[in-house]
């Protein structure tokens, strides 16, 4: 049930209708939130509900064992239990084959013995990381265990952000299941515009880069550097648009039912260093290692000095690389954006905010920084969506060779122009409206019928120009 | 706060009206919703669902080997019972037995007749006949519009599509007169086998099963294919593709027709290498007729 489809539509209706009209008790709204995000869950695979149910089901009872309990040692034993559980499950369903392949290749034998034959669980990354963090939170004393085992497998099943993400912490979000959800109309309107604008992204911008970037990989041996420069343009606008598209529908849907998930993308393509804009693109992963692995790490490496910090970082980053899937191209993905870090740590800059301008056009050097930023971010792109590392460095050496400048051909024209218009609009709005939680919250403008005018051309845009075959959201696989 | 309830659920309707009145203009305008690859296909399911049409006793399924060939007046006046054609351009076995799947439930015929050639045996299934097949029954039925949203397709693309459409003009039952698209391949040789055709076996048979469950009787034809393209290799796989059909065919309790008659089939009746021309389908239909009578109660 993909969000952009006619099934979620009709189900979203009927869930808003009587989640609203029907049940206004908290008991009965987060009964009917747990139900029908088990419905949701389970229109892809009910087996895998199971496993979901399962997993909440272990994880609330070792949160009650963990707050409970004031022996160190039992505490610490549970904690390890609900590590093993959630990452164990991970290790199975995710990098299992991965590390039997692996080790096949490396000490020359058959590994097909040892193969498991499962499918990945859908979103079964996003939900582990949210029962990590809440036995975690706990363990730290940061949050006092829920009795209320409702509220819990709400949060961890929460339909808008089951399957891909925001990763949301537990203690904002369990607060807010405390009190029954007064309907707002703004900031219901508010959702609806976000889901405009997820919708407009999605379908026009990355669905149609989906198309072009597909072309460029598929013969990147047969095309000139431009191209493959284009392709790996294109290849990062579409990973964007996609991902933070599905995001901007997942908030927006959770605005309508009343709650408030964390925010995942803040204008990365404005970031003035890498370490600005990992703080913007996927901000509720990049948070959750932050706390989780990085501070840990640093505080651990804190007597290497910079040392330290660089190896904490890079850490880091490979297991957020390697987060993404099992395969070597994610571990270089991770790796690379753990190196980009060096300079700013060697130079003392890793936490300064440079300064960004608040008008219309960006100053010389904000763009130049921001075009850096976005060149380094996007040779990482082509390392993300190469199937294997030698792939990726082939394009990598293909595309930095001296006919880069020598302009660019690709052979499916068709959607070429549009896909253009589309990034214009994404980035113009995007510009324009970088100090707003997301581009169409047009408070500025004082008009009703020209706010109305404007969400329409979005959506006209969208209904002319989205692309021939919408495909997948790309983060499902993860 | 059930008022504001309201009054949003009003706003969003009208909201969503916006959306809907365009592709409702465009339904009016016969700019029909792209539901899979093939234009043809889905401008026969519209005209079929404008029809209304209840249950169907006779009901010609398959690629253009059954589209062109079978004539549909010689069909309705010789066996007085209702008829309708539902095949489409270049339909695969895998495409076929997909179809019928969603067919049988809309029109529970008693009789299911497929035309074939070797060329319904040598591609891949095509996926998009998913977005059709796999639609709930009463949208096909009654409310087509709505694939314009299932599918996704811009404005743009509907447009498109309609504007190169190659023009086919339908009988009242669904099939038509050939006039080869200079665009097809067929004046070409196919290749056969290929690495498909065992799945396509496979789908026939499964096809012929599930006929053989729901009591509705398989009339399987082989329709000719213009002599001088055959070599002596190419010979023996056709007859050991005849021979493969008409066990998995008849196995089913299905009747299989055989019409590769190289003395009867000239090459001057062909519009192609696979297709007959007008003279040579009126012929192939004349000979189905005389061939179905004993079969068609």
């Amino acid at each position: 049930m993909l969000f952009t489809s006619l099934t979620f539509l009709a189900f979203f209706t009927v869930f808003f209708i009587c989640y609203w009209l029907i049940f206004t008790t908290v008991r009965a709204q987060n009964l009917f939130l747990l139900i029908s995000s088990c419905i949701f869950y389970g229109w892809f695979s009910w087996p895998f509900l199971l496993l979901l149910l399962g997993s909440s089901a272990f994880n609330y009872w070792l949160g009650i064992g963990i707050g409970h309990t004031k022996d160190e040692k039992r505490r610490r034993l549970l904690l390890w239990i609900g590590l093993f559980q959630g990452i164990g499950c991970l290790f199975i369903f995710k990098y299992y084959n991965f590390f039997a392949q692996s080790a096949g290749a490396t000490f020359h034998f058959r590994p097909d013995a040892f193969l498991l034959h499962v499918i990945l669980p859908l979103g079964i990354s996003f939900y582990t990381f949210r029962t990590l963090s809440y036995i975690l939170d706990i363990y730290n004393e940061k949050l006092a265990p829920t009795n209320n085992w409702v509220s819990f497998f709400t949060y961890v099943s929460f339909f808008p952000c089951l399957i891909s993400g925001p990763i949301d912490k537990p203690g904002a979000f369990l607060l807010q299941l405390k009190n029954a959800r007064r309907f707002n109309g703004e900031q219901a309107a508010d959702g609806l515009h976000q889901i405009i604008w997820g919708l407009f992204k999605k379908l026009v911008v990355a669905d149609n880069c989906a198309l072009l970037t597909q072309n460029v990989f598929d013969h990147y041996k047969t095309m000139p550097a431009g191209s493959l420069l284009f392709g790996a343009f294109l290849a990062i606008i579409q990973l964007y648009a996609d991902f933070s598209g599905y995001s901007d529908m997942a908030i927006g849907l959770s605005k309508m039912i009343g709650l408030e998930v964390t925010r995942n993308f803040n204008y990365p393509f404005f970031a003035q260093n890498i370490a600005d804009y990992w703080r913007r693109w996927h901000i509720s992963l990049t948070a959750w290692f932050t706390e989780y692995v990085f501070m840990p790490l640093a505080g651990r490496f804190r007597n290497y000095g910079k040392g330290g910090l660089i190896g904490a970082i890079i850490i880091d980053f490979a297991i957020i690389g390697i987060w993404h899937g099992a395969n070597f191209t994610f571990l270089l993905f991770g790796l690379l954006n753990g190196c980009y870090y060096i300079p700013l740590i060697l130079r003392g800059k890793l936490n300064k905010k440079p300064p960004t301008s608040k008008g219309l056009l960006p100053g010389f050097r904000e763009l130049v920084n921001m075009a850096g930023t976005f060149l380094l971010v996007m040779l990482t792109v082509v390392v993300f969506r190469a199937d294997s590392v030698t792939q990726a460095l082939d394009y990598l050496r293909r595309l930095l060779s001296p006919t880069i400048l020598s302009g660019f051909w690709i052979s499916e024209h068709a959607n070429i122009y549009i896909t253009l218009a589309g990034i214009f609009v994404l980035f113009a709005f995007e510009w324009v409206q970088r100090d707003k939680a997301h581009p169409l919250q047009l408070d500025r403008i004082s008009g009703a019928p020209l706010r109305a005018a404007i969400y329409y051309s979005i959506i006209l845009f969208t209904l002319l120009c989205c692309a021939s075959a919408t495909n997948e959201f790309i983060y499902f696989k993860f | 706060m059930k008022r504001s309830v309201k009054k949003f659920i009003l706003q969003t309707g009208l909201l969503l009206a916006g959306i809907v009145i365009p592709f409702w203009v465009l339904f009016k305008l016969d700019y029909l919703p792209v539901i899979t690859s093939s234009s043809m296909f889905d401008t026969k399911m519209m005209i079929a669902q404008k029809k209304q049409m209840g249950q169907i006793d006779l009901l010609a399924v398959g690629s253009s080997m059954t589209f062109y060939q079978l004539n549909s007046q010689l069909m309705v006046n010789t066996f007085h019972r209702s008829y309708y054609n539902l095949a489409s351009w270049g339909l695969q076995m895998g495409d076929i037995k997909l179809l019928l799947g969603a067919f049988i439930p809309q029109y529970r015929p008693h009789y299911v007749i497929i035309c074939s050639s070797v060329g319904d045996f040598s591609r891949s299934p095509n996926a998009s006949y998913h977005n059709f097949a796999d639609a709930p029954l009463f949208m096909r039925r009654h409310m087509p519009e709505l694939f314009y949203f299932k599918n996704f397709s811009s404005i743009r693309h509907i447009i498109r599509t309609k504007k190169d459409a190659y023009p086919i003009v339908f009988d009242a039952w669904g099939g038509a007169q050939i006039k080869v698209d200079p665009r097809n391949d067929l004046h070409i040789k196919l290749p056969f086998p290929t690495v498909y055709t065992p799945a396509a076996y496979r789908s026939l048979d499964s096809l012929a099963g599930m006929l053989a469950l729901n009591n509705i009787k398989l009339i399987f034809i082989e329709t000719p294919i213009r002599q001088s393209e055959i070599d002596a290799a190419t010979k023996q796989h056709y007859q050991q593709h005849f021979a493969r059909c008409s066990d998995i065919v008849t196995r089913h309790s299905g009747t299989y027709l055989n019409y590769y008659n190289p003395s009867v089939f000239t090459d001057s009746l062909f519009a192609d290498n696979y297709h007959l021309n007008h003279k040579g389908a009126t012929i192939f239909s004349a000979m189905v007729v005389r061939g179905l009578k004993g079969i068609v109660r």
